[in-house]
């Protein structure tokens, strides 16, 4: 039994497609457990709270499941799967015209006092951060969030985005470049504030 | 030095002379030094920005739906059942008014039924019909009922 199931942790994401195609239902279970996490957060950190996200994953991992027959097989699932991913997000944030909000920021800071210091610096960090990525564009998030979270090459981006590499570079540098000045900019109101 | 350049210092994909240049004017320039430090902050955050975890129930919620819109689509294919009746009941009906006037014209056409009724009842056609109907009611059990128990039993055991 042990011998099986570590076979089964090695298996690839297309593998288990395989064994989908094949009429293995369990295989659907398998890949949104391997991948959920990400794909949350990528939507998370395009759409801003976690109820979004979580509609947006779910939507995506159904046009995932639906669209499995037409795969490329020969193609890196991840990099099929983020775009479908980013796509959703992108329609459930023009849809919806989604203003970025501090409901979450406001949630957080309510949780704030139980928190150990350093849970209460992460939750200070991250707090900033997706208050600065709420004022970017979806694409600069996209790619900020692939190259931080999931360690993508420019390539993989680049087809998950539907643009060249040389132009994911460029994006990328400038996307950091955008996010660097709203933490700054938000850092010196919160200061402001203060005073 | 380009906004570029920083990033593929902090990436650690700069090429030596970047780096040169980039230790000289951290020595020499405070604009840039401050410029770098911003963007070095920002790396930090960002590197150390950490994965978001779903719901715990989310998978459970996800295979619900999955399963729930395969049902969907199973309905919206059996809902072509009163379709193929219908094609099956205009068939009768050519199939009777063409009986009906070849009995009503004068001339009438004996047909010999008796191969036929001999073949239906032939022990070996009425066993073999059993059979494969019995193969057919087993294989309906098994997809409809054992399968999907068998599956969601695999499931929990799993978790």
């Amino acid at each position: 039994m042990l011998h099986h199931i570590s076979v089964k942790t090695k298996e690839t994401d297309n593998q288990i497609i395989q064994r989908i195609l094949t009429g293995d239902q369990s295989g659907y279970r398998e890949l949104a457990n391997r991948h959920k996490d990400y794909a949350f957060t990528v939507a998370y950190k395009i759409v801003g709270t976690r109820e979004d996200a979580e509609e947006v994953s779910q939507d995506a991992f159904m046009q995932a499941f639906n669209a499995l027959p037409s795969f490329n097989q020969e193609a890196k699932f991840t990099t099929w799967f983020y775009r479908i991913v980013f796509n959703a997000a992108l329609m459930f944030k023009r849809k919806k015209n989604i203003v970025a909000e501090d409901i979450s920021i406001s949630e957080a800071a309510q949780q704030a006092p139980a928190d150990t210091s350093d849970d209460l610096k992460v939750n200070e960090q991250k707090k900033y951060i997706q208050k600065a990525l709420n004022q970017l564009s979806a694409d600069d998030v996209t790619m900020i969030t692939l190259f931080y979270l999931k360690e993508q090459s420019l390539e993989e981006i680049a087809q998950i985005v539907g643009i060249s590499a040389e132009t994911v570079k460029v994006k990328l540098c400038r996307a950091r470049k955008r996010l660097a000045e709203e933490m700054k900019r938000i850092l010196g109101n919160e200061v402001k504030t203060l005073i | 030095m380009e906004d570029e350049e920083i990033f593929d210092i902090l990436d650690g994909i700069a090429s030596e002379e970047t780096i040169i240049r980039h230790q000289n004017l951290l020595l020499s320039d405070e604009a840039y030094r401050s410029l770098f430090q911003e963007y070095a902050e920002t790396h930090a955050l960002l590197v150390a920005m950490p994965v978001e975890k779903t719901a715990v129930n989310f998978t459970d919620k996800l295979m619900d739906k999955w399963e729930l819109a395969q049902v969907e689509v199973l309905e919206r294919k059996t809902s072509k059942l009163p379709f193929y009746f219908l094609i099956g009941a205009g068939i009768v009906l050519v199939l009777s008014l063409m009986v009906v006037f070849s009995l009503s014209s004068p001339s009438t056409m004996k047909v010999n039924l008796n191969p036929v009724l001999n073949i239906l009842q032939n022990k070996f056609f009425i066993n073999g019909l059993l059979t494969i109907n019995t193969l057919v009611l087993l294989k309906f059990i098994d997809k409809k009922f054992l399968k999907p128990y068998f599956e969601k039993r695999f499931h929990i055991g799993s978790l």
